[in-house]
């Protein structure tokens, strides 16, 4: 058994020094808070010399005036939708840079390095970039600097290039994270769950109204953005007919005070869509004296796919909620 | 004890002519009367009749040959095994703990688990052998959780052979069924006696699983070795919808030719060369219905009226068939010393479009042939007949004429990957393993903070038992 010693000892020493060897980390895919298809993951801070204020390097005819640099960024919108996907960015940089890093300022644990495409057609010395990036639902709302910087070929980098971005918040807030000007609104109940389970939220009003994404369609909201004023609305009818939507979540967002009286709150699963079983969690939310929304009621509970009740009833009764 | 008072019989001299019988003792009971050596003429008389009997019962040609100590190179596979005539059970279990550097505690878009580190049952085979004058059977299952607990059929094969010398392989044999695809050496080598955990990168690239349907004739005669196979080119393990079925009329045609001979008493030389054409499928689209989309321009998540568009019905597009082909050189050598087996062998293989399992060749989609190229060599050397260490390095480039775009520049470089593969373990000899392998891996996945294109790192380590039958 002496022989074996040495070559289990040269295997150990091998496997260690092979272990330990360069190689790019794996892309942490959805664990970043920003996720560009295509592109390379690298840990740590990212390198240049911090944004300055006035942004990009062009002058006035777009033209680069120093050497490696962004020098300019264009986007559809200055919003990012929560859990938005495949959000397109592009922009030029000077011919000398080979790459662009991209991070969220001060969220995540790295960046992403794209590489530049080819020679601009239309301005000169300056070659394109583009990518799509999507973002995790949970990104803390606000805004947000975009942080980008040219890549020379030995792997220098020019100051990085700020680019203003608000990510709305999951809470419907009547935009109030992007706009603080914009009052909150009065109430917001909201059903989140954590499997593909076509789970949908239903309101008994105190007139006996049923409010609920499906069989009240009229009073869901087309507006996903800002909800219209009158009657209290259900943002969205997440898993509908078993497609997946990412956010697992349901709103019904009262954007004046409800009407007094008790609001019974339910959780129906009217669909399994092949899962076993969802776990969900209320959330109330009201509006504070500081002018933003509070959690001020929270209920997490577990449905299985034999409850399912495919609209014939109202589901698993939750709470109630009382107005005053 | 008939036997063996029958052949004493028959046969005095050998015992007489050996040694002088002793003296018999002084009070010794008086000798045999004639009706005592009637009696024993007549029993032997009636045992010599039944020996015959049996004699000629028997199939002409050699009695199943007794065991004999193995020679160099002697892990044979199919279609040149030496099974035990009539039917034999033989199996194996291969478990093992691995552990992946890519891995992570994530979903792959569509739900697959991007965790590798894990216990997992690889292999779980039971094989029933049928070996008769001029018929063979062969039927293996496999059960693993690879992907989820499954059971496949491996082998299926049914065929006629013309062996007259029981102790070699057969002179001609025609098989039609399920058989590993005789291309080079790795595939037709059984995972039961393989040291090193999986095959090549190329091999399964080019062949994911080893097992295709297909009429295979095959021979040996003295140190020559050749086999012809006719298969459907859709194996066990494809990355399509055709799994073990064909899509085309056409079938993959494979030539091997080769020698295995033992020119020394402990030195074992064999070497083949493999040819594969075969044909390719690229699969047409369905007929679709018109639809509406709706695409968010502004990307403010709200739907505006000049962001839906209309998507008109498609028609049907026809699918269309592409040449593949492969060459491929497999050499190896075994010679045994007073430490054991050193076996050092190797393949390479040129091949076009026959990628199936890696960056899947589709030229019809792509408009160009993509030209494929893989290698390995591998040492496995025995420590005594309780250890076994290996080393194997294997290189595949899934496409010669990959460019990458760098700063507006299309740049040739090469998507390459290459393994290292230290291995130790332990033997039990004919009745377990425990292996060691690391894997070191080196890929064109990731980049650079420049943007070039560099290893990602997908380092492998796998610890293994295999207890067989």
């Amino acid at each position: 058994m002496r022989r074996l010693l040495l070559p289990v000892t040269a295997l150990a020493v091998v496997s260690v020094a092979v272990a330990c060897s360069d190689g790019a980390p794996i892309n942490p895919g959805v664990s970043e808070p920003m996720f560009i298809t295509g592109a390379q993951f690298v840990p740590g801070d990212m390198p240049g010399a911090p944004a300055v204020e006035d942004g990009g390097a062009g002058d006035d005819s777009g033209a680069p005036t120093t050497p490696l640099a962004v020098v300019s960024v264009d986007y559809n919108n200055v919003h990012v939708v929560p859990g938005a996907s495949g959000k397109s960015f592009g922009g030029l940089v000077t011919t000398d840079a080979v790459a662009v890093g991209v991070r969220l300022e001060e969220l995540g644990s790295g960046y992403w390095v794209v590489p530049v495409a080819g020679r601009d057609s239309q301005v000169a010395n300056s070659s394109d970039f583009s990518f799509n990036a999507s973002f995790d639902a949970n990104d803390p709302p606000g805004e947000r600097n975009l942080l980008m910087v040219a890549i020379g070929a030995d792997g220098s980098a020019g100051t990085q290039l700020a680019t203003e971005l608000c990510i709305q918040s999951r809470i419907p807030d009547n935009g109030h994270a992007c706009d603080p000007g914009a009052a909150v609104p009065a109430v917001v109940f909201s059903l989140q769950w954590d499997s593909n389970f076509d789970i949908d939220l239903h309101v008994i009003a105190p007139d006996g109204t049923d409010i609920n994404p499906k069989t009240n369609p009229l009073q869901v909201s087309v507006d996903a953005g800002v909800p219209p004023a009158d009657d209290p609305k259900i943002d969205r009818d997440s898993l509908g007919q078993c497609v997946p939507d990412g956010l697992r979540q349901e709103d019904l967002v009262f954007l004046d005070y409800p009407a007094v009286g008790p609001y019974d709150i339910y959780a129906d699963p009217f669909d399994a869509c092949g899962q076993p079983a969802v776990r969900f969690t209320l959330t109330i939310y009201e509006a504070g004296s500081d002018g933003a929304l509070h959690a001020t009621f929270t209920q997490s509970g577990e449905l299985l796919s034999g409850y399912v009740t495919g609209g014939g009833a109202s589901g698993l009764f939750i709470t109630e909620k009382q107005f005053n | 004890m008939a036997l063996a008072l029958a052949v004493a019989v028959l046969f005095p001299g050998t015992a007489a002519g050996q040694t002088t019988p002793p003296p018999p003792p002084p009070d010794a009971a008086p000798g045999p009367t004639a009706a005592d050596v009637a009696a024993l003429r007549e029993e032997v008389g009636a045992l010599r009749a039944d020996l015959d009997e049996v004699r000629a019962a028997k199939p002409t040609g050699a009695l199943v040959p007794p065991a004999t100590p193995r020679p160099p190179g002697y892990e044979a596979f199919w279609p040149w095994l030496i099974p035990p005539e009539g039917l034999s059970l033989n199996g194996y279990v291969q478990s093992q703990y691995e552990s992946h550097q890519d891995s992570q505690d994530q979903l792959a878009q569509g739900g697959a688990p991007l965790n590798q580190d894990r216990f997992s049952i690889r292999r779980a085979r039971v094989t029933l052998v049928g070996e008769w004058q001029y018929a063979a059977l062969a039927l293996e299952l496999d059960g693993n959780t690879t992907s989820g607990p499954q059971v496949d059929l491996r082998k299926a094969e049914a065929s006629l052979q013309y062996r007259p010398d029981r102790r070699r392989p057969p002179i001609v044999m025609a098989t039609v069924g399920l058989f590993d695809v005789p291309f080079g050496y790795e595939l037709v080598e059984s995972p039961r006696t393989r040291f090193f955990m999986e095959r090549s990168v190329a091999s399964r690239a080019f062949f994911p699983a080893e097992p295709d349907l297909g009429l295979r004739l095959a021979g040996a005669l003295g140190f020559f070795r050749w086999t012809i196979a006719a298969q459907n080119g859709e194996p066990l393990g494809e990355k399509s919808n055709f799994v073990l079925q064909d899509p085309n009329k056409a079938k993959d045609v494979v030539f091997r030719f080769g020698f295995d001979s033992q020119p020394l008493r402990d030195l074992q030389l064999a070497a083949d060369v493999s040819s594969l054409h075969g044909t390719g499928f690229h699969a047409g689209t369905d007929a679709t219905s018109a639809t509406l989309q709706w695409k968010d321009l502004n990307e403010d998540g709200v739907v505006q009226p000049y962001e839906i568009n209309g998507v008109p019905g498609a028609s049907a597009t026809p699918s269309a068939n592409f040449d593949r082909w492969a060459v491929g050189l497999d050499l190896r050598m075994t010679y045994r010393s007073w430490l054991g087996d050193t076996k050092v062998y190797g393949e390479f293989i040129l091949a076009q479009n026959l990628d199936r399992g890696l960056y899947i060749a589709d030229p019809v989609a792509t408009g160009v042939a993509q030209r494929e190229m893989g290698y390995y060599i591998g040492a496995v050397q025995d420590v005594t007949k309780w250890g076994v260490v290996g080393l194997r390095y294997d290189f595949y480039d899934p496409n010669s004429d990959a460019f990458d775009k760098r700063g507006g520049k299309l740049l040739p470089y090469s998507e390459a990957i290459t393994t290292w593969s230290p291995m130790v373990g332990l033997v039990l000899p004919d009745r377990a393993r425990l292996l060691v392998q690391y894997d070191a891996i080196r890929n064109a996945y990731g980049r650079t903070t420049a943007g070039v294109p560099t290893s990602l790192k997908d380092d492998v380590f796998t610890l293994r038992l295999q207890v067989q039958l």
